[in-house]
This record gives structure tokens, C-alpha cells and sequence, in this order.
């Protein structure tokens, strides 16, 4: 199956070539897309960690993923406007503020106010997730994964209607840190592009050593069943919440990635689809476990969805409905086709077994 | 188990002294939940996948209903054979799509997400069908309801008896099957014991697929009562997915009736429930109701939360 093992790249390239023929702005187009595959490539690291080697079904993915992202959006704004000196409300008064920042923030500030976004969106991803593996002492996978997926709408219906957080249904502008750092225009989207890629690379190499560790090999254990962790004398529900805040934190700072690139934060944007289906899909298109799967699930599922946005008004006059929904239908499908045709993904997870095979002569009885 | 029961009836009477029309309004929601959480709780049991697609019946009836009512004008509840085949068409599809995953012993999570992508797929028909009628027929698909089509019985809204008669209509059909029928038997036979019942002669995938028909059939009757109530989108049913495993969960997710109470109690704590403890709060500091009735949506994740640390296994019943 190494055969697949570069089909991302390939298609991903395939589309360049597309958009390229089509007079579409090829440049924009390579921006964009890595910087979109490299967040969603976080996001699914850390699902990948969790549900795919751990056997945590979380299907509340979202939940830190708008915990990021509402840092970068209410918490980040206000820490800009106290370190410059600024007199607003972030939220309230977003747009003055934002202006204001704009105009008087120092380069500096604004790489502290970055770094000490990430930071805290790590460490409070982490409390997070590790609080969300508590109910999970002692279920089977399908209640904690019901449960899971019930505490995923949290942020969306807290963000919606607590106000001061990020400006409820209205939203608010992210605090225009890329801008100070890189300028507009091009700057920015090639910064942008820079910084998401440094993080997704770190968080790559990270999880990759993580799952060949000790607690890896743990982890897998896990996923077989929880009970065979306790005979190995360790504490099951302790290796979740472990699995749950590394997971928690990764998500969380792509969530603030995702806040300060797209540079505003809508509570409605973290319904279950975008951050919890997509990220599941990604998984199970490159294969549960299987880390580089999961780099060529991002490229293939960042290419349809983009080619989807690009051609948006060309698919809509064909098939005569808004093409978001012919995305949900896509997706959907294509999920379904997976599962049942390619179960172990494009890039299957590597399995070698931990004992030696030369018992394996004797029948085990 | 008696005393809850007791003390639910009890603050039922208490609440409709005070708040007679929401007590009214959870009583339909409440049938709502029952009808949506009794075939949820059926098919977990059968497949053992708890089902993320099940909003999809939901959202089968409510199209339906939409569709029925404004184009024809007639009253919604006519919509409601029609919903009740296509959603058991979607549920029989369902169903034949997760056979050969539960066959060979999928992984509960890869069963799940091929609930969820169901879902996903669905969504995207139902919302591209509302563009297309609503476009072509010109009538509202979202954000409206359908009370001005509902019929005016005793001076109040007929919804408020078809939807509670329709629940316990639902709910006493299906004892009279699980008890009094052989395929009902052989269904709690396979559930009981799948190797077993096999060995009996009894043909569990048969069985198994009665039980998503009806699934199917019941939510998608559930769907059709939501417009009535709500402003039902194609897409409510995903929206409510949590209060129908909240309802689930309550009464237990092993209870084939345990969705009955589960429906029951989860539609009053949501609806009365949240009412009464934003007065409370209103009353002691003053915050404006709506600043807490907006948080409705997290009443089921406390309440599955609730239900796992007490008592897994549900609260009600047994």
C-alpha cells in the first residue's frame, strides 16, 4: 500500500495544474491551501492521537478547537489594547479597537501578544481536554463518545450567547497581529503561511514521537481495550486524560492559527461539521493511527474543499443548488466509500507485533 | 424507582398552576423526545452503534411537513404516512450500509462515523431539496412554523393532543409487539442473546432490520410534530441530537422502554425546568431570564453527564 503513500501530493498537485489551466490566481491558491492543510493537519494530529492510536472516540474535536480560537479572538484583543496601552472595549467597541491596534501596536507587542496567545491556548487546551476525559473513568466507547460529542457544542452555544467572550452571533475581529508582523497584502499571507507550517511541523514531529514511544505502544494497548492498560499497571483513565491534553492543547493552538489567519472569530463557524466531521474524515481517508496518512488525507480533503470554493459559481449553475451542500453530499459520500472499501485508509497504519512470531508455530489453543 | 416517578407528577401539577403554557409546551416536546428517543434507544440496541444519522428521520418528516402544508394547505399531521415511508426508506438504507461493518466487527468509533457521515450526506440533500422547493414552489423552508396550518381543538392547538396521543400510541404499538407478536419476540430474543437467537432459527438480521424500520417510521412521525412546535430547519434534527441521546441516556440506553421515561422527564427539565431556575435566578440576582434560557441547548450534555456519574445504566425504570 506504499503505493498510495504520495497520492496527497499528487492530487493536491493535479489541482494546481487545474486552477493554473483556468486562469485562476495560482499564487494565492498555493497560499491559502497550505496554510488551510497545515491547521487542519494539527487538528487531525491531535484526533489522530487520540481516536486513531489511542481508541478515544472524541467526537467533540471542536470544543478546543474554538477554545483556541476564542483565545486569539476575546483574549488576545484585550491583552494587545493592555500591553499598547489602549483605551477600549475589544468586543463592544471590535472595530475601533482593532483600528487602534492597527495603527499603534508595535511589531513587538505584537509578537508577545502572539506567543502568549499560543501558550495559553495550549495550556488551557490541555486543562481542557484532560477535564473532558474525566466523565470518561469508567465508560465504553460509545457512551464517552455520545458524551463527547454533547460537550463539543459548549463552545458553540457559550460563544453564541455570552457576549463579552467574542461578541456573540455578531462575532468579532481578531486582533490584526499578522498585519503587525508581516504587513498586508502578500506579507501577511506568506507569514500567515510561515508560522502555521512551523507549528504544524512541530506538532507532526512531536505526535510521531510520541505514538513510538513508551506511551504510545500504551496508547495502542488502549485502543485494543482499556482493561489489558491496567494490567500492564497503569491506570486507564490516566492515559486518557494524558492522550486528551496533549490532544487538547495541539487543537487548541490551531484553533488561535486559525483565528489569526482567517482574522475574525464567528461562534457559529464552530458548529460539528467544519471541526470535528472534517478532521474525522481526514483521519479515516489516510488511515486511523497512521500519522502520514493523515498528511496525505489533509491535502486531499483541503483540495475538494478549496476546488469546491474556487469553482463555487460554475458547480452551482451546473447542479442548481448552493454547492455547500453539494459539499456536505460529497464529503459525506466519500467518507461512507472509505469505510467500507478502504477500512485501514490510504496509508494504513504500520502494525508489527510486539513478541517475537516463533511461538506462533505452537497453536494457540 | 417509584418515589421519581412520584415526584415528577408532583412538580408537573405544581409548574402548571404557575406556567400552565409551558407545562402545555413540554408535554409536546416531551412527545417529541419520546417518539425520536424510542427508536434511538431500538437501533443502539440492535447494532449496538449509537446512531449519529438519527436526526436525519427527523429532518425527513420535518421537510415532508413543510413541504405537505404549505404547497397543499392542509393540515401538517396529512404529511405524515408520507414521512413515515421516507424516513424508514432512509433508515432501511441505513441500516443495510452499517450490516457489513457490524458483520465484521468494525470498530464502535468507524461505526460511528459512518452514522455521522450519514448524517452529513443528508444534510447536504434535505438543505439542497429546500433551496430547490423553495425556489420553485416559493414557499419558506427555514426559520418559519407551521402553526397557522395546525387545527384548533377544546381552543387550543391541535398539536397539543396529536402529538401526546401519537407518543403513547407509539409507545403501546410497540409493547403490544415486543410482547404479543412473534417477530417482537424473536427482536428481544436477538437483542437478549444474537448467538442464541440465532441457533433458535431465528433470523436476527430480519429482526434487527424491523427494528430500524420502525426506528425510522417513528422519528420520522417525530419530525413532522416539530414544525408545529418549532421553527424546524432541514437540519433540527442534527441541532437535537444531543437531547435525543440525553433522553436516551436518562432512561437508559439497555431499556427498550427506558426512552418513554427518559423522553418524558428530559422534555420537562428542558423546557419547564430551565424556565423555573432562570426565574429563580431572576428572582435571586436579578439576571433577565433569557440570559439563562439561552443556554437551553447544554440542559442535555449536564443531563447525560448527570445520569453516567450517578448511574450509568439510566435513571428511570427497570
Amino acid at each position: 500500500m506504499k503505493a498510495l503513500a504520495a497520492s496527497g501530493a499528487l492530487i493536491y498537485a493535479a489541482s494546481i495544474a487545474l486552477v493554473a489551466f483556468t486562469g485562476k490566481n495560482v499564487g494565492n491558491y498555493i497560499l491559502t491551501t497550505v496554510t488551510d492543510a497545515a491547521i487542519f493537519l494539527i487538528i487531525t494530529l491531535s484526533l489522530n492521537l487520540e481516536a486513531g492510536v489511542g481508541g478515544i472516540p472524541n467526537f467533540g474535536r471542536v470544543l478546543t478547537v474554538a477554545l483556541g480560537a476564542y483565545l486569539a479572538g476575546g483574549v488576545a484583543g484585550r491583552l494587545a489594547l493592555l500591553i499598547t496601552g489602549l483605551n477600549f472595549d475589544f468586543v463592544a467597541d471590535n472595530p475601533a479597537a482593532v483600528t487602534a491596534l492597527l495603527k499603534y501596536m508595535s511589531q513587538w507587542d505584537a509578537a508577545l501578544v502572539f506567543i502568549i496567545t499560543l501558550a495559553l491556548a495550549a495550556v488551557v487546551g490541555a486543562a481542557i481536554g484532560a477535564a473532558t476525559s474525566l466523565p470518561a473513568r469508567r465508560l465504553s466507547a460509545d457512551y464517552l463518545a455520545i458524551t463527547l460529542l454533547a460537550l463539543g457544542d459548549v463552545a458553540y452555544y457559550v460563544g453564541l450567547n455570552y457576549t463579552p467572550l467574542v461578541g456573540g452571533t455578531l462575532g468579532v475581529a481578531a486582533p490584526p497581529i499578522y498585519e503587525r508582523l508581516f504587513g498586508g497584502g502578500l506579507g501577511r499571507a506568506v507569514g500567515a503561511l510561515a508560522l502555521s507550517l512551523i507549528f504544524a511541523a512541530l506538532v507532526y514531529l512531536t505526535i510521531s514521537r510520541i505514538v513510538n514511544s513508551p506511551f504510545g505502544r500504551v496508547l495502542k494497548i488502549h485502543r485494543e481495550d482499556p482493561e489489558l492498560v491496567s494490567v500492564l499497571g497503569r491506570d486507564p483513565a490516566a492515559v486518557r486524560a494524558w492522550a486528551m491534553a496533549i490532544g487538547g492543547a495541539a487543537s487548541a493552538v490551531a484553533g488561535a492559527l486559525w483565528a489569526f489567519y482567517v482574522g475574525s472569530v464567528h461562534p457559529r463557524g464552530f458548529e460539528r461539521i467544519t471541526f470535528t466531521f472534517y478532521p474525522w474524515l481526514i483521519m479515516v481517508m489516510g488511515g486511523m493511527g497512521s500519522n502520514v496518512g493523515v498528511l496525505n488525507g489533509v491535502f486531499i480533503f483541503i483540495t475538494i474543499y478549496r476546488l469546491l470554493d474556487i469553482y463555487k459559481y460554475e458547480v452551482g449553475s451546473v447542479v442548481g443548488f448552493d454547492p455547500v451542500w453539494l459539499g456536505y453530499i460529497l464529503f459525506g459520500l466519500l467518507a461512507m466509500a472509505l469505510i467500507v472499501l478502504l477500512p485501514r485508509g490510504i496509508v494504513p497504519e504500520e502494525t508489527r507485533p510486539y513478541a517475537a512470531p516463533s511461538e506462533s508455530k505452537s497453536k494457540p489453543s | 424507582m417509584k418515589k421519581i416517578w412520584l415526584i415528577l407528577l408532583v412538580w408537573i401539577a405544581l409548574s402548571y398552576i404557575f406556567w400552565p403554557r409551558e407545562v402545555l409546551d413540554a408535554l409536546v416536546y416531551s412527545s417529541v423526545l419520546i417518539l425520536a428517543s424510542t427508536g434511538l434507544t431500538l437501533t443502539y440496541q440492535t447494532t449496538k452503534v449509537p446512531n449519529f444519522a438519527h436526526g436525519v428521520f427527523i429532518n425527513i418528516g420535518v421537510v415532508t411537513a413543510l413541504t405537505a402544508a404549505q404547497i397543499y394547505g392542509v393540515m401538517p399531521y396529512a404529511a405524515l404516512p408520507l414521512a413515515a415511508a421516507l424516513s424508514t426508506l432512509a433508515a432501511m438504507a441505513l441500516y443495510l450500509f452499517l450490516l457489513p461493518l457490524y458483520k465484521r466487527q468494525a470498530y464502535p468509533d468507524v461505526m460511528m462515523m459512518a452514522t455521522m457521515a450519514y448524517n452529513i450526506v443528508f444534510i447536504g440533500v434535505l438543505n439542497a431539496y429546500a433551496d430547490w422547493i423553495g425556489r420553485s414552489a416559493g414557499i419558506f423552508t427555514r426559520g418559519i412554523t407551521l402553526r397557522p396550518y395546525d387545527g384548533v381543538v377544546l381552543g387550543v392547538p391541535a398539536v397539543y393532543f396529536a402529538a401526546p396521543l401519537a407518543a403513547v400510541a407509539v409507545s403501546a404499538s410497540l409493547y403490544l409487539f415486543l410482547n404479543k407478536t412473534k417477530l417482537g419476540t424473536a427482536l428481544r430474543a436477538s437483542v437478549e442473546n444474537e448467538e442464541l437467537a440465532r441457533t433458535l432459527g431465528i433470523n436476527v438480521e430480519r429482526a434487527y432490520a424491523v427494528a430500524w424500520a420502525i426506528s425510522g417510521a417513528v422519528a420520522g412521525a417525530a419530525g413532522v410534530f416539530l414544525p408545529l412546535y418549532i421553527e424546524a430547519t432541514p437540519d433540527v434534527g442534527w441541532l437535537l441530537l444531543a437531547s435525543f441521546f440525553a433522553a436516551s441516556i436518562v432512561g437508559g440506553l439497555n431499556n427498550i422502554y427506558g426512552a418513554l421515561a427518559g423522553g418524558l422527564l428530559m422534555g420537562f427539565v428542558e423546557v419547564v425546568g430551565t424556565l423555573q431556575f432562570a426565574d429563580l435566578l431572576n428572582v435571586a440576582f436579578g439576571i433577565p431570564q433569557y440570559a439563562v434560557t439561552a443556554y437551553r441547548p447544554l440542559v442535555p450534555l449536564l443531563a447525560i453527564a448527570t445520569t453516567l456519574l450517578i448511574s450509568p445504566r439510566g435513571l428511570l425504570g427497570r
